[in-house]
């Protein structure tokens, strides 16, 4: 074994020791599965929906006077995980690596995404790591004014607003989003789950985001 | 053994093996979960694995090297790189801790797995080219290269870092 070969055992066990904790790990990779369970039981759903639309047009041709049935689906469980993913194609602008790689969390609609520059947030926040937020909106065909990409396509009139709402709570939090959309500093004042309400000028979209205590 | 006894038993293990791997903690966390995730959901199939704890490795390090790929490999310089090794003289065992972290970061991510599966996993080459899916040859080039590599960043100056 040469010095270079010892010099490396112990740099990596060092590494090793110094190596974070997450006390919760088991619970937040059952959250996960359970986000990606329901992600495909609502897609299954939609399916079967579009199918059974065409039988409730033909029934409701039918009988005018039949009131249609309303359906409701329940809010999935908050789960603001970000994903170390390549970014979707309408939301690299200001990238230069053609397929960006980074930490992102996405909207229940797929038309948000919030990437997060220190790849994590945390309340209160870190003296070294700010809570920087990228959003990024998707346009939205047939809408006008929604907020655009990083480049800043939209913004024209309406305003950008976030209402939050820690996860099995009543604590509430309300706050402008920067116009045009781009980068802005989203500190909250507890760590948690936090359900947040997108209101744009193209509608209003949902999206979670975890705040971790450093 | 049921997915919680497993996490319980091995997970900060994983938290360790990933940090060492990438040398980034938020990777490192993201790694983590995103190998117990897959493993969560194909349990049965892990647990009747031989070796269960390999095959949740496997899929860190598989997942690690498919990131930084996608990530285009990209390095840290960490200076011009002279063409003969000019740097502390390993022989007299006085490479400083933070050199060797610094040159750590020019490692390709093969020859970084590879290192780490080596020194600090304690595997031997054909363990190592089982989990890398490569041969055995092939495991003893990155790791060749890589400590030539590391021989000749110890020896080079610092860039400023990176904005």
């Amino acid at each position: 074994m040469t010095d270079l070969d010892r010099a490396l055992t112990e740099v990596f066990a060092e590494l090793a020791e110094s190596a974070p904790h997450d006390p919760a790990l088991v619970r937040r990779v059952r959250r996960r599965a359970r986000r990606r369970g329901t992600a495909a039981l609502v897609g299954i759903a939609a399916a079967c929906a579009l199918l059974v639309a065409g039988g409730v047009a033909v029934q409701r041709a039918r009988n005018a006077s039949e009131p249609a049935a309303v359906a409701t689906t329940p809010a999935p469980p908050c789960d603001g995980t970000p994903m170390s993913q390549v970014l979707p194609d309408w939301a690299r602008g200001g990238f230069t690596d053609p397929e960006p790689v980074v930490p992102f969390v996405r909207s229940r609609s797929g038309n948000v995404v919030a990437i997060l520059f220190g790849g994590h947030l945390y309340s209160p926040p870190r003296k070294d790591v700010s809570n920087k937020v990228l959003w990024v909106w998707r346009d939205v065909p047939g809408t006008t004014g929604s907020a655009g990409g990083t480049g800043g396509t939209g913004g024209t009139g309406g305003s950008l607003t976030m209402i939050a709402q820690l996860a099995g709570t009543h604590t509430v939090v309300t706050r402008g989003l920067p116009q045009p959309a781009g980068p802005s500093t989203v500190d909250l004042p507890q760590p948690g789950c936090w359900r947040i309400t997108l209101h744009s000028p193209a509608g209003t979209d949902t999206i979670d985001l975890d705040y971790l205590r450093p | 053994m049921d997915f919680e006894d497993y996490v319980a038993a091995r997970g900060r293990a994983l938290e360790r093996y990933a940090f060492v791997l990438s040398g980034d903690a938020d990777t490192a966390q993201d790694l983590v979960q995103t190998a117990l995730l897959k493993a969560y959901r194909r349990w049965r199939r892990v647990t009747a694995a031989e070796h269960p704890d390999a095959y949740v490795r496997r899929i860190v390090t598989t997942s690690y090297l498919d990131w930084r790929r996608r990530r285009g490999n990209a390095e840290e310089p960490v200076g011009d790189v002279p063409d003969t090794p000019s740097g502390p003289d390993l022989a007299d065992g006085v490479v400083r801790r933070d050199e060797l972290h610094r040159a750590l970061r020019t490692l390709t991510p093969q020859q970084r797995a590879v290192l780490v599966l080596r020194h600090y996993e304690g595997y031997d080459d054909a363990a190592i080219a089982a989990v890398l899916k490569c041969g055995e040859g092939t495991v003893r080039t990155h790791a060749s290269r890589g400590a030539e590599r590391l021989r000749r960043a110890l020896g080079a100056p610092e860039l400023p870092r990176r904005p």
